[in-house]
């Protein structure tokens, strides 16, 4: 047993009578440079592999049942020699004003406005697929069939992501498991949040650092210091989605990201 | 005191007026007298008494019952389920109309069937008095009157012109008391449905399907066993515990090495395993399953490597004990188990 | 002279006038319009009840085929939910499609019947008398067939019962935002309230019923009356009672397909969030649905005899209702359709190039031909109107419309979101073609069933009908005139 989880299951022991502790409330942001994006995916599989995504097959991917929480949105642009490949990461844009989350008759899909998250919970989910269809960026996933996890997989899965069943919609959370375990050692420690502590799947494993995740509300935090530029925008700002999702333009000089 | 009723057929409307005044005359009361149609003639037409129907008033009523039922729905909702959704308010006014307005129209409209059914006294499920020229185009009327009178009633109706005068037994009660056979039956019926969902939907009943989320698959915390890794996959650098293999070569059992066994035991295993090993250390009460018994069949059986990796590890409740002991004064405490169990 | 004859002797023995040339009028009268065309209650009954226990070989065989494939749907249904919802061509950017089609199609052919049957009925529109039963038949069954809908779509359909508002140890209550919930309110009132409202206008039907039949015929017809005989005070009761009914279905009926319309204007999909899809769907579903009642009742006039009821006179009346409502129709379509070719939205004028020349060009104008060029084409005369082969024709063509119609809008104009990386097609799959076509089997099934089961032709309407109404002379014509009873 690793020294935190010794410090958390001590602290869960004595949960009842230790003073309730408030989780402090965050904006939690990310913000995706297109300009170092350079579409290598590397994203979508670190995502796959610390949230237990179901790998389908290419049959299946062939006839749009791939599921990936984020994605890698290839546009061409130009003609010719001088045409170039733009790309978009498309995950769950964490909407504050979330399309899907009205729409759903069982609440599977609800807001939670301490973290500015936007959560799907997997087991009151009963597939009526309406916040699929709500979803401008289409970032949501259904289960098409029950995920199989085959051989050596099932070693892969995270013990701290439930395996979601057949028929339930799912989408990217921002690594909240991550999130949890971040604010709670900072508690265990009695400290604040520290800037760069938390980092999801997809941005540890970006190459070129495209993908930068922190606490807006922070004033000091690189996301905080990133935002408000001249590069800024939100994909389908004029929804009023307020996504917390940001992306800086690509200006193409590089050649990197085009 | 028994009453008859007697059924009087009419070819038409204008002569069961007629024989209806009659009777009025004869001093029947309008209660006691009623028309049989296959078609609806109205009051008017057979100088009946105007019926006011009570229906809409319980129409009304049951719109309030579900405007009251609809609120409770939509508004009881947002009060249980304070869950933020699309930066909607939590008590939004729009959709709670829709909602209610369904629920009103709803209750407004069963109301009206079950007070149709209640005033009729309905169902009853047999025959009624009925007389089949009825359907074929007759007007009946029915008279219900005592039985001394009944032989003087069939007169009149035959003298102003009755195809025929039929003669039934009074069933008013019998038809009460079906009635609330019948209704009780359907309400017990539907509470025992109610209860039956309730009992389902709080988990008294369980239905055992093997769709829930928690049966499918998936890695818990340390949960074993692990795939290891292929052999020499890993570079050995300093101790590992893999099963198998001990890291520190074991201290051959001799009795100095006993001895300091048993002086090791006594400060790190003694307060819960106990001074002989039998698992009933004086801590031992404080836990469940019970610390284990050394010098039982268990322990006997395992592999002094494992006993090794109990110490380092720990098991179950058991911590692990390497900071304690060195992995020599492990082996140490193994020989001195062993000593135990002989 | 009319008049007074009809207070001294029963109706059906109404005299000819004396003067041949009256007389002649007269029979034309009668034979033109069914209500007029009194015929001793007996011999209506018959007319209803004799045909109703002829069970023929095509019966037979019109269950069994439509029984195979009712049960064919229930099979791929079970396959569906065993394997996953994975197994129908659904994908990522289309979540909705085949199953959702059918829901709007079908409830929208179930506002025909509480059409007719309460709208006319409050207006007085004595000629929807022997129609009005079919048409809530229709209603019945396409509702109950529409509510299987949603749940056959659903991805875990075990846990349907999590969207109903019960006391439940989850402590959740379903949430009251959702369309879907407003769908569940909106679709069980008036499915309950239909089947309430049909049941009480054929009680005395299945009470003349009672005392014709003999054998289980009897038995069950015993039960069903509930005790009905027919005095004066029942009358007055049900009168109210149905009064109440229609009143209350009315509206009920004009939000349930809007609630259904606000399933699409509720999102952000781009062709959907439309406020005028409310009133477009109310109106394409009375289109669709007097269409389908026009079909039905050929169907029934043909298996069970009813040249007597269904006239000339009704199929002429429903084809100028469909003329009417194709003109309402096109009306609000192109409403819809004028805003995108106008303001030049990108994303709209997508969806607009793709349905006039774009792969669903083919569907957007047999759609086009079939809900306005051929009924406006043809409805327009009487002869088409008269003719029940040409109107069935056209009736079956607004059903194809109005089904492409919805296909496109869930099926089509779903693929195309405002990313362009996400626009996909959508491709029925074997699952859905056979639920799909044993869901239309379920609905005729129903409906054949029924029609042998209880009077299909509301015999009390029929003859309180041919009481009220008469004729009225004005110099050397006669006319044929009704009775304002109430």
């Amino acid at each position: 047993m690793s020294e935190l989880e010794t410090r958390l299951l001590d602290r869960g022991q004595s949960a009842a009578a230790a003073p309730k502790t408030e989780l402090p409330s965050h904006k939690w942001t990310m913000l995706i440079d297109l300009d170092k994006c350079t579409g290598c995916n590397a994203c979508v599989v670190a995502c796959h592999v610390e949230n237990n995504v179901p790998i389908r097959s290419e049959r299946e991917v062939i006839r749009g049942h791939g599921q990936h929480w984020i994605r890698i949105e290839r546009y061409w642009e130009g003609e010719g020699d001088a045409q170039r490949a733009t790309f978009l990461p498309m995950l769950c844009q964490q909407c504050s004003n979330a399309p899907c989350e009205p729409v759903c008759p069982v609440y599977a899909s609800v807001h939670s406005e301490r973290e500015n998250l936007n959560l799907q919970v997997y087991n009151r989910c009963v597939g009526t697929r309406f916040c699929g269809n709500n979803c401008p960026y289409r970032a949501r996933q259904f289960n098409w069939f029950a995920p199989q996890f085959e051989g050596p997989i099932t070693e892969m899965l995270n013990p701290d992501v439930t395996v979601r069943s057949g028929g339930v919609m799912e989408k990217c959370t921002f690594c909240v498991q991550r999130i949890r375990r971040v604010e709670e050692d900072a508690l265990v420690e009695g400290r604040p949040l520290r800037d760069g502590e938390m980092v999801p799947a997809c941005a540890q494993t970006c190459p070129t650092s495209a993908i930068v995740f922190g606490d807006r509300s922070d004033p000091q935090s690189q996301v905080a210091q990133r935002l408000g530029g001249q590069r800024e925008f939100q994909v389908l700002e004029h929804l009023g989605t307020a996504p917390n999702v940001y992306y800086l333009k690509a200006g193409g000089s590089d050649g990197g990201a085009g | 005191m028994a009453d008859t009723q007697l059924l009087g057929l009419f070819n038409e409307a204008a002569s069961t007026a007629e024989v209806i005044e009659r009777l009025r005359r004869a001093g029947l009361g309008d209660e006691q007298v009623s028309v049989i149609s296959s078609v609806p003639y109205r009051s008017r037409m057979l100088r009946r008494p105007e019926i006011t129907s009570r229906i809409s008033a319980v129409a009304g009523i049951g719109a309030l019952v579900g405007v009251v039922i609809g609120l409770a729905i939509t508004f009881g909702t947002y009060l249980l389920n304070p869950l933020p959704v699309g930066g909607q308010p939590q008590f939004p006014i729009p959709p709670t109309l829709i909602v209610v307005f369904e629920v009103t129209m709803l209750g407004m409209m069963w109301a009206a069937f079950g007070a149709f059914l209640f005033i009729n006294r309905m169902p009853v499920f047999g025959q009624p008095p009925f007389s089949e020229d009825v359907v074929d185009g007759s007007i009946g009327v029915l008279v219900q009157a005592e039985e001394s009178r009944s032989a003087g009633i069939e007169r009149l109706l035959r003298e102003a012109g009755a195809s025929a005068v039929e003669r039934f037994d009074s069933s008013a009660r019998a038809n009460n008391r079906t009635w609330i056979k019948v209704m009780g039956g359907t309400g017990a019926a539907v509470t025992l449905a109610l209860v039956l969902v309730l009992l389902l939907a709080y988990d008294v009943i369980k239905i055992p399907f093997p769709t829930n989320m928690a049966d499918t698959v998936s890695i818990a915390h340390l949960q074993g066993p692990r795939l290891a890794a292929p052999a020499e996959a890993v570079p050995v650098q300093g101790p590992v515990f893999i099963a198998g293999q001990p890291a520190v070569p074991q201290v051959a059992s001799s009795p100095s090495s006993i001895q300091r066994g048993q002086v090791l035991f006594g400060i790190n295993c003694l307060m819960c395993h106990g001074e002989k090993g039998q698992g009933n250390g004086r801590l031992a009460t404080y836990f469940n399953p019970k610390p284990a018994d050394l010098t039982g069949e268990k322990v006997r059986a395992f592999a002094d490597s494992d006993i090794f990796l109990v110490i380092s590890l720990g098991s179950g409740q058991m911590p692990s004990l390497a900071e304690n002991l060195s992995p020599t004064s492990r082996w140490d405490v193994i020989n001195y188990v062993r000593s135990l169990q002989k | 002279m009319a008049e007074q004859a009809s207070l001294e002797s029963p109706v059906w023995n109404r005299p000819l006038p004396d003067d041949p040339e009256l007389a002649a009028q007269v029979r034309e009268i009668r034979e033109k319009h069914l209500l007029q065309d009194a015929r001793p209650p007996r011999e209506v009954a018959e007319k209803v009840l004799g045909p109703m226990a002829r069970l023929g070989r095509v019966f037979w065989l019109a269950l069994i085929v439509l029984g195979g494939l009712t049960a064919t749907w229930l099979a791929t249904w079970a396959y569906q939910a065993y394997q996953g919802m994975g197994v129908t061509g659904l994908n990522r950017t289309i979540m909705w499609a085949p199953y959702i089609v059918n829901f709007v199609y079908f409830i929208g052919i179930g506002h025909a019947g509480t059409f007719i049957s309460a709208a006319l009925r409050v207006l007085k529109f004595e000629w929807r008398a022997p129609i009005s039963r079919a048409a809530e038949s229709l209603t019945v069954f396409a509702l109950l067939v529409a509510f299987t809908m949603p749940l056959i779509h659903m991805g875990r359909v075990w846990k349907f019962y999590w969207m109903l508002p019960f006391p439940n140890q989850r402590q959740l209550w379903p949430n009251p935002r959702s369309p879907i919930f407003w769908d569940m309110t909106a679709i069980f009132t008036y499915l309950t309230c239909s089947m309430l409202f049909m049941y009480l206008g054929i009680l005395p039907d299945i009470a003349i019923a009672r005392e014709k039949a003999s054998g289980w015929r009897k038995r069950l017809y015993t039960v069903l009356a509930l005790g009905w005989r027919g005095t004066d005070r029942e009358w007055k009761h049900l009168d109210t009672t149905l009064n109440i009914f229609s009143y209350g279905i009315i509206p009920v009926m004009f939000s349930v397909h809007t609630v259904v319309s606000w399933d699409f204007a509720m999102t952000l999909q781009p062709g959907w969030n439309s406020s005028i899809f409310g009133p477009y769907f109310v109106v394409g579903a009375l289109y669709s649905g007097v269409g389908a009642v026009i079909i039905i009742m050929a169907i029934l006039r043909k298996a069970l005899h009813l040249e007597y009821f269904l006239r000339e006179e009704h199929f002429n009346a429903m084809g100028k209702f469909l003329l009417i409502l194709s003109f309402t129709w096109v009306y609000f379509y192109f409403n819809d359709y004028l805003l995108p070719w106008y303001h030049k939205e990108p994303i709209l004028t997508v969806i607009f190039r793709l349905f006039t020349s774009g792969w669903a060009a083919p569907l957007w104008f047999t759609m086009l031909i079939a809900n306005i060029l051929i009924p406006w084409a043809t409805l327009w005369s009487r002869k088409v109107r008269s003719s029940i082969p040409a109107l069935v024709g056209v009736a079956l063509l607004v059903q194809v419309g109005m089904y492409i119609e919805r296909y496109l809008i869930v099926a089509v104009t779903l693929g195309y979101p405002e990313l362009p990386f996400d626009w996909a097609v959508y491709v029925p799959r074997l699952p859905e073609i056979l639920i799909t076509l044993g869901v239309f089997a379920f609905v005729v099934l129903g409906i054949t069933v029924l029609s042998r089961l209880v009077p299909i032709i509301p015999i009390w309407e029929v003859v309180e009908g041919q009481l009220l109404q008469g004729t009225r002379r004005i110099g050397r014509a006669i006319f044929p005139a009704k009775t304002e009873a109430d």
